[in-house]
């Protein structure tokens, strides 16, 4: 990711960008354990929908996916329905240590260790789990990301589609997802990596 | 005992204490009666002993009807290594006398089989998928042995004790090679491959 | 502003100053809402964000035709009640309809959502669109009946005719005071029309994850959302039209457009949800009977 380009950003996607990084929706599909720190970031104490974010019940309609905390092979191969279902742009926010390199079940024979080989992760927030001081300045770090038009990781998995797949076969097998990611990485022209 | 068991004034304890021990007494004479040794009372409402794989289910079918033990908390599942022998633990419960029964089965571990009892409790079976799915025990005579906990799993029953959980981990998972700094103070010190997060205080 | 170069320049204007105060509305309303919840609360112009937002997402699921067409359809509806309905210094299409036909191109933009929703096939929007349908039995009967109350009061059916006289007598002949029966049973029927708390059956994010909204995404949504924010402002221009005097000028309008909302969202931040059975019965037991007293009323004076 060059510097040079996104310099090059026009005004016009920069005021964009500004504009749309105060509205954004997680989607309220919690994971793991790291889940309970969501409702008291979404209620009174720490009120996350001061900027803008307000949790969403379709992957249709959500911009973050958030994985919090473990996430099982079990649980992957649903994540992955849910992520290729969301509307890019789509970030995928890493919630907690067993995201990172597995956590506290780090030596589990079916949880996985590291949540970036499977999905494009925009931000991982560190923390068994995070609290909710900790939510609100990932969620305003992912903001100031947005904003600076740095947050495309969702290009990333059409650009290098095989490498998740064959980590995901190799996790848990085939799955049909009724979306052909190649075909609409190349309709929405985004042009495979060569690796 | 049926006159006894059902007192519900302040003599209670003693009462129940009573009638859990001549219910306690009643389950040793039914396993001296089949022909099944090693019961004892271990406490006013336990009572534990060993029972062959082959008279299980009759033993469990005179507790269920003949001394009210209507309740099948769980099965769990021992494995022995070193005896080669898998143990599996029949947890039954009375709610008229309070008292706890556990039958302890030792059956070979190789080719592990054991006779089913979903003909008495036919929630049995969910505890029968769950030891199958994580022993390998056959369950002889239930028909719905398929798999609910680990629905893409290839690999070996993974409560054996022969089966190394932080092995198999790193034979079928890549961790990262991460050493984070804790000097900055918000988010700072992860630099891997994806998502550098920069902190609002930079 | 209602002939001429006045009227094009307004014509093309009137959607825009229409999202524009929907927008301020919208944000009004959770902004009340979050104080109410001891909370902060998003920005005033938020449903201006979640509304950029939603059309700038670069990939979008379609349904097939009848799904985009019925999305059109569904915005297409609620801008042509919005021009039917006279707001101040402009009632030039009073003069081709009148209350009947409001009320029946009011019922386009459900008919449009029901159509894409279906299309969606996603058992959750059905729900939501047959919950929706049901409801429309409820606070739409009500609604009618105030109409035609108001019609046979007044003789005629224009709401500009209406909005008119309730100006020129001042505030004791606003419909709200001298038919207190029709007024009270149709905000009632407003409250269900706004599909606000307890009569927000349709949405019910976590039962039936959000209803007719459910396949909508990306662009989708920022279509639903432009219409309900228009429909806010629709809706609650007709009410005050008919029973709060109507306005001839924009500053009476938004303070009483304000007003109004402040109490639909005060009912709504203090209910739960009524189940559609229930909502259904309520309409029938209370502000049915209310509105048909309020007509029998009219007619035992007026004739």
């Amino acid at each position: 990711m060059a510097d040079t380009e996104l310099t090059q950003r026009g005004a016009w996607n920069k005021v964009i960008a500004n504009l749309k990084k105060r509205s954004l929706w997680m989607l309220h599909y919690c994971t793991g354990c790291g889940a309970v720190e969501l409702p008291p970031t979404m209620t009174s104490r720490f009120d996350m929908e001061r900027f803008g974010i307000m949790p969403m019940v379709t992957p249709r309609q959500a911009d973050i996916l958030l994985i919090t905390g473990y996430l099982s092979v079990k649980t992957l191969k649903r994540v992955i329905l849910i992520y290729e279902q969301m509307v890019a742009p789509k970030y995928v926010v890493g919630f907690g240590s067993c995201t990172i390199n597995g956590g506290m079940y780090w030596n589990s024979y079916s949880t996985i260790k590291s949540l970036d080989q499977y999905l494009p992760v925009e931000l991982f927030l560190a923390g068994c789990m995070p609290r909710p001081e900790a939510i609100v300045t990932g969620f305003n770090a992912l903001i100031d990301r947005i904003d600076r038009g740095e947050a495309n990781s969702w290009e990333d998995y059409y650009k290098n589609y095989d490498f998740y797949h064959k980590n995901q076969l190799h996790a848990f097998g085939e799955i049909e997802t009724h979306h052909d990611i190649k075909s609409d990485g190349r309709y929405f022209g985004i042009a495979e990596a060569q690796r | 005992m049926s006159g006894q068991s059902k007192t519900m004034d302040t003599d209670r304890p003693a009462a129940a204490l009573g009638a859990a021990r001549s219910a306690a007494d009643l389950v040793v004479a039914i396993a001296a009666d089949a022909n099944v040794a090693g019961f004892s009372v271990k406490g006013p409402r336990r009572v534990e002993g060993r029972v062959d794989a082959a008279s299980l289910h009759s033993f469990a079918s005179a507790l269920r009807t003949r001394v009210g033990f209507e309740h099948l908390s769980a099965i769990s599942c021992v494995d022995w290594l070193a005896d080669g022998q898998f143990e599996l633990v029949y947890h039954f419960w009375s709610y008229r006398d309070n008292c706890l029964v556990s039958a302890h089965v030792r059956i070979a571990r190789d080719s592990a089989s054991m006779e089913t009892i979903t003909d008495l409790w036919q929630p049995a079976s969910f505890f029968e998928r769950d030891i199958h799915e994580m022993f390998g025990v056959t369950f002889q005579g239930n028909t719905d042995l398929e798999k609910y906990i680990l629905t893409d799993w290839a690999g070996p029953p993974p409560m054996r004790k022969d089966f190394v959980s932080r092995d198999f981990a790193h034979d079928h998972f890549e961790f990262k090679d991460y050493e984070p700094s804790w000097d900055d103070l918000v988010t700072g010190g992860y630099h891997g491959s994806r998502g550098v997060a920069e902190g609002s205080n930079e | 502003m209602n002939s001429g170069l006045g009227l094009i320049v307004w014509i093309i204007a009137y959607p825009f100053v229409s999202f524009f105060l929907g927008v301020l509305l919208g944000g009004y309303g959770r902004k009340f809402t979050a104080r109410i919840q001891r909370r902060v609360g998003p920005s005033w112009i938020q449903p201006f964000y979640d509304v950029i937002k939603l059309m700038s997402k670069k990939t979008n699921v379609s349904h097939g035709y009848m799904h985009d067409v019925a999305m059109m359809m569904l915005v297409g509806g609620t801008l042509l009640t919005m021009y039917f309905v006279p707001v101040p210094g402009f009632h030039y299409f009073s003069q081709f309809g009148d209350y009947i036909v409001i009320m029946y191109v009011m019922l386009v933009a459900p008919l449009g959502m029901a159509l894409g929703v279906g299309q969606t096939a996603n058992p959750n929007g059905s729900i939501g669109i047959a919950r929706a349908l049901e409801m429309l039995a409820g606070y739409e009967v009500t609604f009618v009946l105030t109409f035609i109350g108001m019609a046979m009061k007044n003789g005629t059916t224009s709401m500009y005719d209406l909005m008119l006289a309730q100006q020129a007598g001042g505030m004791a002949t606003w419909a709200i005071v001298t038919d207190p029966l029709l007024g009270i049973a149709a905000l009632f029927a407003l409250q269900g029309m706004m599909n606000e708390k307890p009569f927000e059956v349709i949405v019910a994010p976590h039962e039936i994850a959000t209803g007719p909204m459910t396949e909508m995404g990306g662009k989708y949504l920022g279509m639903m959302f432009i219409q309900h924010l228009i429909n806010l402002v629709v809706e609650l221009t007709i009410y005050m039209n008919l029973f709060l005097g109507g306005a001839l000028n924009w500053f009476e309008y938004v303070i009483k457009l304000f007003v109004l909302f402040t109490l639909v969202m005060s009912v709504n931040a203090v209910y739960g949800r009524f189940r559609t059975d229930s909502a259904l019965r309520f309409y029938w037991k209370l502000p049915l009977p209310m509105a048909a007293l309020g007509v029998i009323g009219i007619m035992i004076r007026g004739i």
